[in-house]
């Protein structure tokens, strides 16, 4: 695949919608995370957190279709489509998982997070682009 | 002796609908050569879509067989049928396939990079082909801030800068005004002679039929000459 393809994807994230969101949400939780350092609050964030990833792939729906579709009618093959579809959306994760890293300070919360919001957006947000774009 | 580029035999497609299950292709038959350029009209709901996607294959048929140039498309599998999109048969949906977002030279680009061409390749051919087609000083220009007449025209570039054989244009005309529509249609027909592609345009409009040398009806799933 040509290095620009992912590269595109990547870029693509952070000019749409949703990623003006993740950014405001990074703030909140930072903010959630410096008040309430027990590991119960942290659990909660994590669920938060996934839900927010999948709020903000949502926003972006008609983007991420029109992406894929594209990619996909001038024959991108359908497991690269996949890849830069997972690069999407860990552009988002990666920013919300850096704050993990810096006010958590815990490996695990912060793989548990990683970990967790992607199989949320492998279940919903996946499923339902392929469908649309009928992969 | 004339080549052939699209055969179609004994095509069928089924739809769940209901829990029925409903023939939208019924059995249709199809030849066209290099240089054709064919007109399908139809009713909405007729299986023009439907047609056009499994010629490129974005479908699949339930029975039937479809070779493009030389492919049989139904014993390839997904990743056949994508390379296939890449130098073979470019399709031209309804809505554009574009991606707003992106200037006309990245949405161009696509096919390139999914081809693999280099970087000065890619920049020659782009300026080349919008040239051509007529939109060259907007090709920094976000498609979104296009009209309707411009993306189709940079729908046409991302198809043609591939060089397929086979070109698949879907309601062409559909959110045009005529004048506009005929400009569009002209355009074909000086694809068609320049570079020899063969195309199909599937319409729901009878006027387009007129700007065809090979006129098709699809009608209750079944596709007769005229």
């Amino acid at each position: 695949m040509h290095y620009k393809i992912p590269v595109n994807s990547i870029k693509y994230s952070y000019s749409c919608n949703g990623f003006k969101y993740i950014m405001l949400y990074s703030i909140a939780l930072s903010l959630y995370l410096i008040l309430y350092n027990d590991i119960v609050s942290k659990t909660i964030s994590i669920v938060l957190s996934s839900v927010a990833i999948l709020a903000t792939s949502l926003s972006d729906r008609s983007n991420i279709i029109q992406f894929v579709n594209a990619y996909h009618l001038v024959g991108l093959r359908k497991k690269s489509i996949a890849f830069i579809l997972w690069l999407f959306f860990n552009v988002r994760i990666v920013i919300l998982l850096i704050v993990y890293c810096i006010f958590a300070m815990n490996i695990i919360i912060s793989l548990a997070f990683f970990i967790t919001s992607n199989v949320a957006v492998a279940l919903i947000i996946f499923q339902s682009v392929f469908k649309e774009v009928k992969l | 002796m004339r080549e052939p580029v699209v055969i179609v035999r004994n095509l069928w497609k089924y739809y769940n609908y209901m829990g029925q299950r409903i023939a939208i292709l019924k059995g249709i038959n199809m030849l066209l050569y290099r240089g054709d350029i064919a007109g399908i009209h139809g009713p909405s709901g007729a299986g023009k879509t439907t047609l056009l996607k499994i010629l490129a294959g974005l479908e699949r048929p339930d029975s039937g067989e479809v070779v493009i140039e030389g492919y049989n498309l139904t014993m390839l599998g997904d990743d056949g049928l994508a390379e296939l999109r890449t130098g073979v048969v470019s399709f031209i949906p309804q809505d554009y396939g574009l991606i707003d977002d992106f200037t006309v030279y990245e949405n161009v680009e696509l096919p390139l990079l999914v081809a693999g061409a280099p970087e000065e390749e890619r920049k020659v051919i782009i300026s080349d082909i919008l040239r051509y087609m007529g939109i060259a000083d907007k090709i920094r220009t976000k498609v979104k801030f296009l009209s309707g007449g411009e993306k189709q025209r940079v729908a046409i570039a991302r198809a043609l800068v591939i060089t397929p054989s086979l070109l698949l244009a879907d309601e062409p005309t559909a959110n045009l005004d005529w004048e506009n529509a005929k400009k569009v249609l002209e355009l074909f027909i000086r694809i068609n002679k320049d570079f020899q592609t063969t195309i199909i345009i599937v319409s729901h409009d009878a006027r387009v039929l007129e700007y065809t040398n090979r006129r098709f009806v699809l009608l209750d799933g079944m596709l007769k000459e005229v």
